[in-house]
């Protein structure tokens, strides 16, 4: 991506004064995607001043700035195990300490491993002017009117997991699942290639293959539809061996 | 633009574009020991430590880099050197092309990672290709550096 100038606000309210006014704007979180896009845009909101890099605990919940780096989330040891198990593979340090939180989510990756266990968590979102919906809602939503991701509200699930299959360590995921029980049990499967999906509540009486019939999988250059179908199979299989071990 | 960045200690004034990203200002202001891998922050070639923390300044804009300390293996001397010695004696040192932000690299883990172990380091560098060896002797250069050079020889 290339553009022409860049403003950098030391406010949320100024970033999105800027969002509004200026011409064929875009916001930049860590930019680390962004920068591969063949794309040129006019003004480049940079985020990084904002303030929007903290972390706070709450008795039930985990608030997550924007801005707040994966390597953040990777090592900060009130993140869910799920959250942090999914960091872990996401290409290296480097690259960690740059990409953010924020820009993760906003994007809607399909490849994401931020998404999908934030969505098993049963993840908020705060934006600047419309307010708080959740990950699910958002990522369901056809509203694309601009607005400002300022936090994340993870809550404290009880137990959490992650499962991911990688062709090389550091690769994209060609499926990704993750499972959290808090007060109910919700399941994300994710790199389908499509963005995440989630179960709620599923009937653990059923196979594998018979909770994830709904959920579609597609053919890329990384796998065929069936071969993910197979390989998330395979993972659920595994999660609920681990959640019949939660108690 | 003009921008102060602070690279190795020392202040530069230097105009950039907004887009421009601080590989290319390093590498335009001399700090040629950055190199550009994929372009595309997978590879870990072009690695700095800003902030006591690495990152890949080929995805890194040079206007975020203001006010930031910027380390790159020019800057480390000393332990440069002692790193190095540690990767010749292993074999590691081959094409060179990614010992510079190895360096930096190793640096950045042993700030943030006291005494790590085989699986730490392998996990913190993962990001960091050689495409010469097979990264054997990096672990083994690693734990000698730590064992001769930051523990006395213990």
């Amino acid at each position: 991506m290339n553009f022409e100038e860049i403003v950098m606000p030391a406010t949320v309210a100024e970033a999105y004064e800027a969002l509004t006014t200026a011409e064929n704007p875009v916001i930049l979180g860590g930019g680390g995607f962004l920068k591969l896009q063949n794309r040129r845009v006019h003004t480049a909101i940079d985020l990084s001043r904002c303030g929007l890099e903290e972390v706070h605990l709450t008795p039930d919940c985990i608030e997550v700035g924007a801005m707040v780096t994966l390597r953040t989330l990777e090592t900060h040891p009130e993140m869910p195990r799920a959250l942090r198990t999914a960091m872990k593979n996401i290409v290296g340090v480097a690259l960690r300490n740059l990409v953010t939180v924020g820009g993760s989510v906003s994007g809607r990756y399909g490849f994401s491993d931020v998404i999908t266990p934030l969505l098993a968590l049963d993840a908020h979102l705060d934006f600047h002017k419309k307010g708080r919906m959740s990950l699910e809602a958002f990522l369901e939503s056809q509203d694309r009117t601009p607005d400002i991701l300022v936090k994340i509200r993870i809550p404290r699930a009880a137990h959490s997991a992650f499962y991911n299959v990688q062709l090389t360590y550091t690769d994209f995921s060609m499926v990704n699942l993750a499972i959290a029980r808090n007060h109910h049990l919700r399941i994300a499967v994710g790199a389908r290639p499509g963005v995440a999906r989630l179960i709620k509540d599923p009937d653990l009486r059923l196979t594998p293959g018979e909770i994830l019939e709904k959920i579609k999988f597609a053919k890329d250059d990384k796998a065929s539809g069936d071969y993910r179908r197979t390989l998330a199979e395979t993972l659920l299989a595994d999660a609920l061996k681990e959640v019949s071990q939660w108690k | 633009m003009e921008i102060i960045l602070k690279v190795n200690q020392k202040e530069h004034h230097v105009i950039v574009d907004p887009d421009e990203m601080l590989l290319d200002t390093l590498r335009r202001l001399g700090y040629k020991s950055v190199k550009r891998g994929c372009d595309t922050s997978n590879c870990g070639i072009c690695s700095v430590s800003i902030d006591h923390k690495l990152v890949p300044s080929c995805s890194y804009l040079s206007v975020r880099a203001q006010g930031k300390e910027i380390l790159t293996v020019e800057g480390l001397e000393e332990e440069a050197r002692l790193i190095g010695e540690s990767l010749t004696a292993e074999g590691v040192e081959q094409c060179g092309y990614c010992s510079p932000s190895l360096v930096v690299a190793i640096h950045t883990m042993l700030e943030e990672l006291k005494n790590p172990d085989k699986d730490e380091i392998k996990h913190y560098l993962a990001g960091n290709m050689c495409r010469c060896s097979g990264f054997e002797g990096h672990h083994r250069a690693i734990k000698h550096h730590m064992e001769v050079n930051l523990n006395g020889g213990q």
